[in-house]
């Protein structure tokens, strides 16, 4: 994929810059323009003559005699090791993400994605980090929101009241619009899984989505949670099958129902493939050390047998025949597009979830961030819609808000908060982020959610592309 | 003053749970015994594990600085964890925990308060750390809670096994290697 190692610029320019300050301050002319120069200059060259392999200061070309140059007007200079370059590490672990010992060194989410590359296993990282195909659907979630630019006004005609970060869906208030999206398998990267990740989102008031491939059951999530969550259904042709897992969720007290239909149509997942390559599962570490034991059945696909049960093929009517298998809400999760945002809602859908699948289904793919306003539109207000894919920052929150979104989305990057630190992790990650989100809203002057509108936002012409990309990292 | 024990196999033990609980029950004049609930978490090159334990801890209060719960002070605490009790998510890294720790040999984690310091609602509790028949000072700040219960203890460190003796566990021919620094977290009730 991208792969452009922007580490090196740096460097590059700042060993031309110093060769031009080391050729400055060996010239004999420096005595006599030295007191004109910019400060920063002065600056430079006070550093250069320092090192100069000849000892001492510069001489004076007159006379010969040691020339002491006038102290720097910053004092931070004999502080400072080298005033021209910025400090080396800093910057490269700001870039690059940082691998962390402890969740209270983490500046940013990057650090928990350096961390859990560091600590997990290369194939459970694969499969975590891959994009279909060339990763373009990935890098156009990121560029989407980067191309967005904030809109910010400055003071407010009154006392800004207290921040409220709460949204409310289907009756639930929940403390912030950031909400855990379903992944699969999460005692891949942590032992203690979902359930970590619940203990993390319930402290801070977070929606929390299981995953259809989760490692652990409904029951056990929903009482790390202390109250039933929302449930992301995969469907199989089979509908009896189907019926069976509703029943399961709904009978354990499931209030929503996410169904995902943007994998109906099977995804490219080369990563994966040329990760398993050889023996794959069958490798003595899958087959010794977790679940790919002959039989295994991830807990929400076990239990399932029964009669078969009639195979209808996957139109819009399917909505329908899954919104009346009980009472439970539905969400159809993957949906880029006005026309199947109407169509949805036409056949029963109550919310209506923008993603796809964060790069993982469909490569070529625009981003959810530019697909959200027409959805909206096509929604009219009629449900509530959602938004994941790509969403790193509280400044992403802010703008899905803004243009239109009620509640936002995490995965991968709670994941990696999981596989750094389990559900303190995840914690901090979430923490990170809202404060973000926080800090959005206070430069915007807006107090409560309903107040962040597409006034706050405005479209720029090119995304900027900050972080470095090389391997997939920083998307 | 307070013990506590650290399973090896997948990581570091709270030992820091056990100085605090000593610690609070010192308010109470005589010896008491709680109990306090630790969590091991680490790393491997497979994926991040944590298992967990409860342990005791027995704290004398006394003629000592004031802390957070014990108005004269604590005397004495001890924490102590039974290698044996650390319990994992599945049975085969409890396995290589035991291993790891050798209960047979080592079958306790203690954690003895030696001096305290209290700031606000902590305290830094200074002791000895016992793992493995390896004692090594440790500091920990730990959070006392005065409640209608008992005083509520809680804190974290983190330690690094191999520095007491305990070799972190290779599993496989070394297809996977569990991390030697583990997070010691605990939570626990002292009764008055």
């Amino acid at each position: 994929m991208t792969a452009r190692k922007s580490g090196t610029e740096l460097p590059t320019s700042g060993a031309s810059r110093r060769q031009f300050f080391k050729f400055l301050a060996a010239s004999p002319l420096l005595g006599l323009a030295y007191q004109g120069l910019p400060a920063s200059w002065q600056e430079a060259l006070a550093h250069e003559s320092r090192h100069r392999t000849v000892p001492g200061a510069p001489r004076c070309p007159g006379c010969g005699a040691e020339m002491a140059l006038p102290s720097p007007t910053s004092s931070r200079l004999s502080a400072v090791q080298d005033p021209v370059l910025p400090p080396q590490n800093a910057q490269a672990d700001q870039l690059n993400g940082q691998v962390i010992t402890s969740v209270d060194d983490a500046i940013n989410i990057w650090d928990f994605e350096r961390t859990a590359h560091a600590n997990n296993l290369p194939q459970h990282w694969d499969y975590l980090h891959m994009g279909v195909e060339d990763y373009e659907t990935r890098r156009a979630n990121r560029e989407g929101f980067q191309r967005l630019w904030l809109r910010p006004r400055r003071l407010g005609s009154e006392p800004a009241g207290p921040l409220d970060t709460s949204v409310e869906l289907f009756g639930r208030k929940w403390d912030s619009p950031l909400f855990l999206c379903p992944v699969a398998s999460l005692q891949a990267y942590h032992t203690e899984g979902e359930v970590g990740a619940a203990r993390a989102a319930r402290a801070r008031g977070i929606l929390q989505l299981q995953s259809h491939q989760s490692s652990q059951s409904y029951d056990e999530i929903s009482e790390a949670r202390g109250e039933p969550h929302w449930f992301q259904m995969y469907t199989v042709e089979d509908w009896n099958v189907n019926k069976r897992v509703i029943d399961r969720v709904a009978n354990a007290g499931c209030p929503v129902l996410v169904w995902t239909i943007d994998l109906l149509g099977g995804s490219n997942r080369e990563l994966q493939r040329r990760s398993l390559a050889g023996e794959g599962l069958e490798s003595a570490l899958c087959q010794q050390c977790h679940n790919h034991r002959p039989g295994y059945q991830r807990p929400m696909r076990a239990g399932l047998e029964g009669p078969e049960g009639p195979r209808p093929p996957y139109t819009w009517d399917y909505v329908k025949r899954i919104k009346d298998a009980s009472d439970m809400k539905l969400v159809l999760k993957g949906i880029t597009t006005a026309e199947d945002a109407e169509l949805g809602i036409e056949h029963g859908a109550d919310g209506i979830f923008v993603s796809n699948h964060g790069g993982r289904a469909v490569n070529s793919m625009w981003s959810t961030i530019d697909a959200l306003p027409e959805v909206v539109a096509a929604v009219r207000g009629r449900v509530p819609v959602m938004l994941d894919s790509g969403v790193r920052r509280g400044n992403d929150i802010f703008k899905a808000l803004a243009l239109g979104a009620d509640a936002v989305g995490i995965g991968r990057p709670y994941v990696w908060g999981l596989g750094g630190f389990g559900a303190d992790g995840v914690g901090k990650v979430i923490e990170l982020i809202l404060a973000e989100f926080r800090m959005a809203m206070q430069q915007t002057v807006t107090t409560t959610t309903g107040e962040i509108t597409s006034r706050f936002v405005m479209e720029g012409r090119n995304p900027i592309m900050m972080r470095n990309n090389e391997f997939g990292f920083g998307l | 003053m307070s013990l506590v024990n650290i399973s090896s196999g997948a990581g570091t033990a709270r030992l820091g749970t056990a100085l605090m609980a000593g610690l609070l029950l010192l308010s109470a004049s005589a010896a008491a015994q709680s109990t306090v609930d630790f969590t091991v978490s680490g790393t491997s090159t497979v994926r991040g594990w944590t298992c967990a334990v409860t342990g005791t801890a027995e704290v004398t209060a006394g003629s000592a600085a004031p802390a957070p719960g014990f108005a004269s002070g604590v005397q004495a605490a001890t924490l102590t964890v039974q290698v044996r009790d650390f319990e994992c998510p599945n049975a085969e890294m409890t396995e290589h925990l035991m291993e790891a720790l050798k209960p047979d040999e080592f079958a306790e984690i203690t954690f003895r308060l030696d001096s305290y310091e209290p700031a606000g609602p902590r305290v830094r509790a200074s002791g000895t750390l016992t793992i493995h028949d390896v004692t090594q000072a440790i500091t920990i700040p730990v959070t006392l809670t005065p409640g209608g219960q008992g005083v509520a203890i809680e804190g974290e460190t983190s330690i690094d096994m191999t520095t007491y003796g305990v070799e972190p566990p290779v599993v496989m021919l070394g297809l996977m290697k569990v991390g030697p620094q583990v997070r010691i977290e605990f939570e626990g009730l002292i009764a008055p």
